[in-house]
């Protein structure tokens, strides 16, 4: 190459009339992976708000009535898996739009996976503090309306606590619950039961009993959860007036 | 321009060249000898097809003249776009990186820096073996070591050529040397 090489590369510059490409377009790719950062942060951030809100749900002296082992089974049942793992989607794509970032692969993959999981808890549990997951939640059940059948059958195991299914008749502190296979329950609550604040079951309205069977068809509530109507809500949460 | 190209400073040569193509040229011929070494060293390609994938590297940093930016070096940059442009040579070839073509001096500061062995014990008689040890190293470990004990490069710059987390660089040398050293003692040579 040497001098004769460099005219070479010169003339070939001139020739094809190669001129440096402007800064902004050279690191339009980089500019587009950090929005896309901040915004899968955001998403995974929200998911992991809903996944608070949902398991503050749980009340967790629970355990007192049904034993640790139980309760940890409980918790586990009703975890709600479609926002982990929405969460966890999230943060992956998170981390590989960082690694493609212009200096984003001097950290390791480790480093970055921890810094994204603080980042996107730090602000799920911010979103939290705030409610702004309450809207939001309200907001996602549509699209993810999906998930309800596969969620009613979590919620058809009495044996292990779980009871869901339709308020038939609401009396003083007995809710009579055809649940979702269709079998009649009578669920006994009193001013001991969780319920998100402001939150009455009324005849027509889909909830989630976490408790203990009694009879074979008795059912005491430890905890209610009001689920979305069939076809138009996900389970997560309260719609409405219960929603605060 | 001869007296400026000697002496102005790599950023310097790469402000002229944005204003005019001609002021590239003193660019190239600084590093055109030690981007040919090093294409030849990390690649199996022909003197011509080395000396297109250079000429090919360097018209891409005339392109991406704008998106270099002093943090870092002007030399580790160009290096970055060259490996970049051998790597897609070798999958244009639809070949793997398998093979590199390393000169006997080569092959014998590898193989020293990997098992600390003195120069003088190796005699001509071993450079077929040592050719052969190196040779069978998978090739992330052959193109960190030639960064590091031919090209004499920081971890930091390898870092940023293979664009890999430093610790990954570190991990990779350090494995390479291992490697190199027991297939060494394998065959007699330590």
């Amino acid at each position: 190459m040497s001098k004769a090489g460099s005219q070479k590369i010169i003339a070939e510059i001139k020739e094809k009339n190669i001129k440096p490409e402007s800064k902004i377009k050279l690191n339009c790719k980089s500019y587009l992976f950090w929005f896309l950062l901040g915004v899968l942060v955001i998403l995974g951030a929200l998911f992991f708000s809903l996944v608070v809100l949902d398991v503050a749900d749980m009340d967790f002296n629970l355990y007192q009535h049904f034993g640790l082992m139980k309760f940890m089974g409980l918790f586990f049942f009703t975890a709600p898996y479609l926002l982990i793992v929405l969460a966890i989607i999230m943060l992956t794509l998170g981390i590989l739009s960082w690694r493609q970032t212009k200096r984003g692969y001097r950290h390791s993959i480790v480093v970055v996976a921890g810094i994204m999981s603080l980042i996107v808890v730090a602000l799920g549990a911010l979103g939290h503090c705030v409610r702004v997951n309450r809207p939001v939640e309200k907001g996602l059940a549509g699209p993810l309306r999906g998930s309800v059948q596969f969620e009613e059958k979590r919620w058809l195991q009495p044996e292990q606590g779980l009871l869901g299914g339709e308020v038939i008749v609401v009396v003083t502190e007995r809710i009579d619950l055809r649940d979702f296979a269709g079998k009649d329950w009578q669920v006994y609550y009193s001013s001991e039961t969780k319920m998100r604040p402001g939150f009455n079951p009324r005849p027509g309205e889909r909830i989630g009993i976490v408790g203990e069977i009694e009879t074979e068809s008795e059912f005491e509530a430890y905890v209610i959860k009001l689920f979305p109507p069939k076809g138009q809500r996900s389970f997560w949460g309260p719609k409405g007036r219960g929603n605060k | 321009m001869a007296n400026l190209d000697q002496s102005a400073t790599d950023d310097q040569l790469v402000a002229l060249a944005k204003e005019n193509p001609d002021n590239f040229a003193a660019l190239v011929e600084r590093y055109q000898q030690r981007l040919l070494a090093f294409v030849r060293r990390i690649s199996y390609f022909s003197i011509e097809e080395t000396e297109d994938i250079v000429q090919e590297a360097f018209i891409k940093v005339y392109r991406y003249l704008n998106s270099y930016d002093d943090s870092l070096k002007f030399s580790t940059w160009i290096y970055q776009i060259t490996r970049n442009t051998v790597i897609d040579a070798i999958r244009q070839k639809h070949a793997r990186p398998q093979n590199i073509r390393l000169e006997e001096d080569e092959l014998v500061n590898i193989f020293r820096a990997s098992t600390d062995i003195a120069q003088e014990t190796i005699d001509r008689d071993h450079y077929d073996q040592v050719e052969n040890i190196i040779s069978q190293l998978p090739y992330k470990y052959k193109e960190v070591m030639v960064l590091r004990f031919l090209e004499e490069k920081s971890y930091e710059e390898i870092m940023d050529i293979i664009k890999k987390p430093k610790g990954t660089v570190a991990s990779l040398i350090n494995r390479g040397r291992k490697l190199l050293a027991k297939e060494a003692t394998k065959q007699g040579l330590l």
